[in-house]
């Protein structure tokens, strides 16, 4: 059971974009993370796929996933990308990868892929859900 | 990263719901958290920032509340460290190691707050 502390619960009344963000490299989740809690969003961390897969399968939603493609564990950034299309088709992807390998990624799978290493996220992000909300 | 009069409190945790909960839940209480994933990370936070506290887990992924408190005791940070423990076991440790026993899991994080706040007014 989740606690009640954790807002993304489901059924628990959602205020801030909720991000997901799952990268193995301490110090550059640790500033994309700093990064958006500046302007107000709620980031949850984890270091890899695997962590970001269980925490996914006790319905904990989020608005956004920025996710590394190589981490260590069983499934990869990727799986994780399919996982979330499928399983909550309105969260948005993006994909830090390293330089040159976008090329080699499904398109279906991400909103937008950043060549590591990436610094200041934050305004970069808001442009990603800024494009959903105008979609939308 | 923050204002200077903010204490900065690393919470190293394996656990990402329990982490995110007691991260969030201090960041209300207007702390500065930085938040490990494991005892690799917790590392490296130590390395790169000033930490005033750390709140970790007896048992991670990579390593243990006790290997971290024995790094940052062997570093000579003077870092108070606050165990929390799933397991009884580790009860009689976390206190030769650390200013205090753990706190039994699952605890209200007021707990932990109160907890920091005893810690720095005997500081």
């Amino acid at each position: 059971m989740l606690p009640a502390y954790f807002s993304g619960a489901a059924g628990a009344e959602k205020t801030a974009t909720r991000v997901l963000i799952a990268e193995d490299e301490f110090l550059l989740r640790l500033d994309a993370a700093d990064n958006m809690r500046r302007i107000g969003w709620e980031v949850v961390e984890v270091s890899s796929a695997d962590e970001a897969l269980e925490l996914l399968r006790y319905s904990v939603t989020f608005d956004l996933l920025l996710t590394d493609v190589d981490m260590p564990g069983q499934a990869d950034g990727l799986e994780l990308a399919r996982y979330v299309r499928s399983a909550y088709p309105e969260m948005k992807i993006v994909i830090m990868s390293e330089d040159g390998a976008a090329q080699t990624i499904d398109p279906q799978l991400y909103e937008l892929v950043l060549t590591k290493p990436v610094w200041n996220v934050g305004e970069i992000l808001i442009k990603v859900m800024e494009a959903k909300r105008n979609a939308s | 990263m923050q204002a200077d009069d903010v204490e900065t409190i690393l919470v190293a945790s394996s656990d990402t719901l329990q982490r995110s909960m007691i991260a969030k839940y201090l960041r209300e209480c207007g702390y500065s958290v930085i938040e490990a994933t494991g005892f690799e990370d917790a590392k490296i936070a130590l390395r790169h920032y000033q930490i005033d506290i750390v709140v970790s887990d007896t048992e991670m992924q990579d390593g243990t509340g006790f290997d971290l408190s024995t790094h940052i005791r062997s570093v000579g940070q003077p870092i108070e460290v606050i165990l929390t423990q799933s397991l009884v076991r580790t009860a009689q440790v976390a206190g030769d190691l650390c200013e205090q026993g753990p706190l039994d899991q699952p605890y209200h994080p007021q707990r932990l707050v109160d907890e920091i706040k005893r810690l720095r007014a005997v500081r």
